[in-house]
């Protein structure tokens, strides 16, 4: 099947402009202390990105691609509407060499359901009736020469599982044999351990990222804001847009980013100009506003399934790469940018928090809010600056969410009860116990995996969740007081 | 969904027969019994149940494995399922009821979740089917069907004898447990309830166990859901676990605020109303671009109908929080939303 046609969005789906944003006085964001505080975040953030992703494309060349972490089952919901058909798609790829005409069947049961051979760009894609449990194989015969799998007994994958009518992919990791392919020993119990462990530090802090915009918004305002998901999504669909899209700049992830991060700032400065703070001054209370905010939440993920269309995909850059190993740790270049950028970010967050006159503001406000404005502190500036922060940073992790794993419409939405989580778990209303909480339940589902099927991961978190709520309501760092 | 755009024009009137369809079927009427016990739950004793999905889930499926693990006749399988949610009412109650509101918002909304994540694994496959459920295990409630086959209604807005014996089924259920929610509610219980949601601390300062009247609130709301979930999976004569999603608890507030919470009538009459506006929703757009009306055909493709009229859902929820959190039925004094 050379010359399949490749899963791409039409171009009109990228046409970005959420109502919200143009809707609102985007002018009331200009205060001083607080664009420097942003720009500062942005700009160091950038700096130390492109330092360490300039290593990127040459770990990129080495070989290649052994992910074996597929994108979590979308939870499609049956009545979405997508009319995407279910089908089992993948790139064969050594570093950025295609492979071509490696010949993958499918099959269900003992019956071939398709075949199909890998086209100029290593695309292979077979259609399939539905969701189901489906037989991936690859045909060794029919691998050119100068390519050999990453693990030459892995052609068959006797359980590949199809959710939903979406295309899913399969990955298939391939060597170059002619460049010096280190070989790597089959792990010990302890280097898998280990393994997950780091796996689950990169989705802790990016956890860590999102989760301390929630945490302050809650300690400022008493909101519990369901949208904020949403603010995750946005920022990988914004860094999707400038990258990847067809009709987009095409700039590159790089120059995306400080693009992102002030597109996020933006929206919640938007959102909270525009929509939270007239509530306030209507003085509709925190029920009804958290009952808002799940109205805004469903609202933009429909609204972003609409212009970006219901498929998981990858950025354009750095989505097949080797994994590098330093001592026992194996994992592909981009992520540990990803864990050096979110680790440098948090720490940035602490210098801002700790030194600023903006940050001990915050921290204030978020303590005791009358106390704080009786002492003078402006909270309407206060509040502004931890949305548009709050929202930047979520936007940032949503993005190095989807530098490591795929960018899908609802990708927020999915992170967002394991964002609560770590929230809850370091205390409502506390930055540090936010980016805390982000570490352990990040580390503790990934390493669940290890004793526990992969499908219990997301619910190892949520039991997390209700433990800590029954045990210790205030949370790891959090006041006593917090709990009613 | 049959072949649209058929005709030359945009057909209003089958449009009006879609809404009609869907805002008296059976869905509608799964979606008014999930308020019913939403309404006693937040409505009256103002608790923010998040999960009310995970209670239709555990009716569901203790039904359904009921009859497909141990062969159990329906009626005992309803009263295994109905039991299930009392455990999880409790379950739920005991621990997080003396949290705050917010608190047990996110509680019950992950609890819903893990729910569904078990229901789905691998691991559970034996029981639960994982994400192919558990088929053709109803047949028994069809078989007590006494209307004689044939087609039933007006015009275009006709039902089957199926579907017209479902629909009785769940608006009758309905009727009932409005009627029951009604007469508690002016029972002293159901004064108390009411005392709770106004002022807990008040409450207990006349000697009252808030606590336990919170827990009876709770569970006996999310039994009601229960019998939704059990009136939605033999409807579908399929459980899966994508029938609870979180989406089911938040349509169902929507549901329960546009007709009025707190109000008697209000989750009937706002389940009514939001599928017919969903369902006539849904049928405009197909039309309006299949004919390109307004210009609509050349903005959106017919993929884009279903996340399309979510998006407005989430609107929907959003303005009648803002403009009108009573519905409309409700009086503003009778709304609970804030402390």
């Amino acid at each position: 099947m050379r010359g399949t046609p490749r899963r791409r969005a039409p171009a009109r789906r990228c046409s970005y402009t959420p109502a919200i944003v143009s809707g609102a006085d985007l002018r009331a964001c200009g205060g001083s202390r607080l664009a420097r505080a942003v720009g500062a975040v942005a700009a160091v953030a950038a700096a130390v990105l492109g330092i360490l992703l300039g290593v990127g494309p040459a770990g990129a060349a080495e070989p290649a691609v052994p992910t074996s972490r597929q994108p979590v089952a979308p939870p499609s919901t049956a009545s979405s509407g997508s009319t995407a058909a279910a089908s089992i798609f993948g790139d064969l790829r050594a570093g950025d060499v295609p492979v071509v005409g490696v010949r993958v069947t499918v099959k269900s049961g003992g019956a071939t359901i398709g075949a199909a051979t890998s086209d100029s760009e290593g695309r292979f894609e077979v259609r399939v009736p539905g969701p189901a449990t489906y037989q991936v194989s690859i045909d060794a015969a029919s691998i050119p020469p100068g390519f050999a799998l990453v693990d030459s007994s892995r052609t068959e994958l006797p359980r590949f599982r199809v959710y939903g009518q979406n295309p899913q992919r399969v990955l298939f990791p391939f060597v170059g044999i002619s460049s010096s392919a280190p070989h790597y020993d089959v792990q010990s119990r302890w280097e898998r351990m280990l393994n997950l462990a780091v796996g689950g530090v990169r989705l802790g802090l990016i956890i860590g990222l999102c989760a301390v915009g929630l945490s302050l918004v809650y300690g400022t305002t008493g909101l519990v804001n369901f949208a904020h998901g949403e603010l995750v999504t946005f920022g990988a669909l914004v860094a999707w847009f400038l990258d990847t899209s067809t009709g987009g700049p095409r700039i590159g992830l790089l120059a995306a980013l400080p693009l992102v991060i002030v597109a996020g700032g933006l929206l919640g400065g938007a959102l909270e100009v525009g929509l939270w703070r007239p509530l306030v001054r209507r003085r509709t209370g925190n029920l009804s506003r958290m009952l808002v905010s799940i109205g805004l939440s469903i609202f933009l993920r429909y609204g972003y399934q609409i212009v970006y269309g219901g498929n998981a995909r990858a950025y354009r850059q750095y989505s097949a790469q080797a994994p590098t190993r330093i001592g026992p740790i194996e994992l592909p270049v981009r992520d540990y940018v990803v864990m050096a950028a979110c680790a440098l970010v948090l720490v940035t967050i602490a210098l801002v928090l700790e030194r600023t006159r903006l940050g001990i503001a915050i921290r204030a406000v978020a303590d005791e809010r009358d106390l704080a404005a009786s002492s003078g502190i402006d909270t309407r500036r206060v509040v502004l600056a931890v949305w548009m922060g709050g929202a930047a940073l979520s936007a940032l992790g949503g993005m190095l969410l989807g530098v490591s794993e795929t960018v899908q419409w609802n990708m927020g939405y999915r992170l967002l009860l394991t964002i609560f989580a770590a929230v809850v778990l370091g205390g409502l209303g506390s930055a540090y116990g936010a980016m805390a909480g982000g570490l352990v339940v990040g580390v503790a589902s990934e390493v669940s995996t290890y004793w526990l099927p992969a499908d219990f991961k997301f619910a190892i978190a949520l039991g997390m969740l209700i433990l800590v709520l029954l045990v210790r309501p205030q949370g790891i760092l959090g006041a006593r007081e917090r709990i009613g | 969904m049959p072949e649209n755009g058929s005709g030359r024009h945009v057909d209003w009137g089958r449009i009006f027969s879609d809404a009609l369809l869907v805002g008296l079927g059976s869905t509608a009427a799964v979606y008014a019994l999930t308020a019913v016990g939403l309404n006693l739950q937040f409505g009256y004793a103002g608790l923010m149940n998040y999960g009310q999905a995970g209670f239709l889930l555990v009716s569901a499926y203790g039904t359904a494995i009921a009859v497909d693990s141990w062969n159990a006749p329906l009626p005992v399988a309803f009263l295994v399922g109905l039991a299930a949610a009392v455990g999880l009412g409790l379950l739920l109650g005991i621990p997080t009821l003396r949290l705050r509101a917010d608190y047990l918002a996110i509680v019950t909304i992950s609890a819903a979740e893990i729910l569904r994540i078990v229901a789905n694994s691998r691991a559970a496959q034996g029981v639960t089917g994982g994400p192919q459920g558990i088929k053709q295990f109803a047949g028994a409630f069809f078989d007590w069907n006494p209307i004689p086959s044939g087609r039933y209604g007006v015009g275009t807005v006709a039902f089957s004898h199926r579907d017209l014996w479902v629909m009785s089924v769940g608006w009758g259920l309905v009727a009932i447990f409005s009627l029951v929610v009604r007469i508690l509610m002016r029972s002293p219980w159901g004064r108390v309830v009411r005392a709770v949601r106004e002022d807990e601390d008040a409450a207990r300062s006349l000697g009252k166990n808030t606590f336990v009247y919170k827990l009876q609130a709770l569970t006996f709301g999310g039994v009601i859901g229960g019998l939704a979930g059990i009136l939605l999976v033999l409807d579908n004569q399929f459980v899966e676990p994508k029938n609870f999603e979180s989406a089911l608890t938040f349509f169902a507030y929507t549901a329960l605020i546009m007709g009025g919470s707190g109000r008697i009538l209000g989750p009937a009459l706002g389940s009514v109303m939001f599928w017919c506006a969903v369902a006539g929703f849904q049928s405009f757009l197909r039309e309006a671009i299949a004919h390109n009306l307004l210009g609509i055909g050349s903005v959106l493709d017919p993929a884009d109908v279903g996340p399309t009229r979510f998006a407005l859902v989430g609107l929907a929820i959003m303005v009648l929080m803002v403009s009108r959190p009573q519905g409309v039925l409700g009086s503003r004094t009778e709304v609970m939303l804030d402390e």
